[in-house]
């Protein structure tokens, strides 16, 4: 079995010396692949750690370019990014913070017809994103390619985090909400203070590592709401929707 | 009866839908989402889920930022 490099322990040394880690679980870090659709508040915590971690493929997507308003809470752009577009920007900082990885950014909005190419081979996609039209569509393109998805959203001063594996027994994101609900909390209708963005996505990329490493259970179908004032969160669970047009096939015998 | 909605205790009348408690709430529906004992109930449901005494009902809003 190929061991890691003298580099890699020393890089790796604290996350190794977990009581649940080990050498392979590392590989599998190396060995996954992980698709970050949106690089707002969440991508920007999601990616570093993942990539400081070891993931050792990484795909960015995001059609959006670095502006002025982004920077309280997207801490991988600086003022001289103003301007360039985020993967871009993103890719290249996180190549400064690991360069033993591939780090694939795709500078184009996911949308219908690029969807399952961008998703496609994934380990697991995280939801990064900041609206329901492609929350519902990566939702649906991660069913049908069977990829587990994590999702986390935030605005205002709450966040929502939703675990969801296509092969288990749950609902799904269309099982939650519908594709014509609307959306009161966007950023820019009530606005956002960063660190609730920053913990939501610090709990994505903590449930992709112990995904990946396999050294903890995810509660899959579990629907996680955080509350920044109290700092409280609460699980819920999400029972599948009969006849979803979503995940209703995989759930059919669902009880 | 006496339920809770989101931790505070409410007092409905026997047989209530989620529906009704909803208007009866006169909130923004569309905008919502909600759990009854931790359990979430998909809004095509609401009209046909009767609500028991002593069960919590947890109302959060769509979040979709990011």
């Amino acid at each position: 079995m190929h061991v890691l490099s003298r580099d890699d322990y020393v890089r790796y040394s604290r996350q190794l010396l977990v009581t649940e880690m080990d050498e392979v679980k590392q590989q599998a870090l190396s060995h996954a692949e992980v698709v970050i659709v949106g690089l707002g508040g969440l991508g920007c915590a999601v990616a570093p750690y993942l990539a400081g971690a070891g993931v050792g493929r990484l795909r960015l997507v995001d059609g959006d370019e670095v502006a002025l308003s982004n920077l309280p809470r997207q801490p991988l752009y600086a003022e001289q990014d103003i301007g360039e577009t985020k993967a871009r920007v993103a890719c290249l900082r996180l190549r400064d913070i690991n360069r033993t990885l591939s780090v694939q950014c795709y500078a184009t909005r996911l949308v219908e017809s690029n969807a399952e190419s961008l998703l496609n081979g994934a380990s697991v996609v995280l939801d990064c994103t900041d609206n329901m039209a492609s929350r519902q569509l990566i939702n649906q393109v991660c069913y049908q390619l069977g990829v587990p998805l994590i999702s986390g959203a935030a605005s205002g001063t709450k966040g929502q985090l939703l675990m969801l594996h296509p092969h288990r027994a749950h609902g799904c994101y269309r099982c939650l909400y519908e594709p014509e609900q609307s959306e009161p909390n966007t950023c820019l209708a009530q606005g956002i203070l960063g660190p609730v963005v920053g913990i939501v996505g610090m709990m994505q990329a903590l449930h992709t590592l112990l995904f990946i490493t396999s050294i903890a259970p995810l509660n899959w179908g579990e629907l996680r709401l955080f509350d920044g004032f109290s700092g409280q969160w609460q699980a819920l669970k999400l029972p599948p929707l009969e006849g979803c047009p979503v995940c209703g096939e995989h759930n059919a015998n669902y009880s | 009866m006496l339920i809770t909605v989101n931790d505070k205790a409410k007092e409905v009348a026997e047989g209530l839908s989620l529906k009704q408690l909803m208007e009866d709430l006169s909130v923004d529906e569309n905008g919502l989402a909600l759990a009854v004992n931790q359990r979430v109930i998909n809004r095509t449901l609401w009209h046909q889920y009767v609500l028991h005494a002593d069960d919590q009902v947890t109302l959060f809003t769509v979040v979709a930022g990011g």
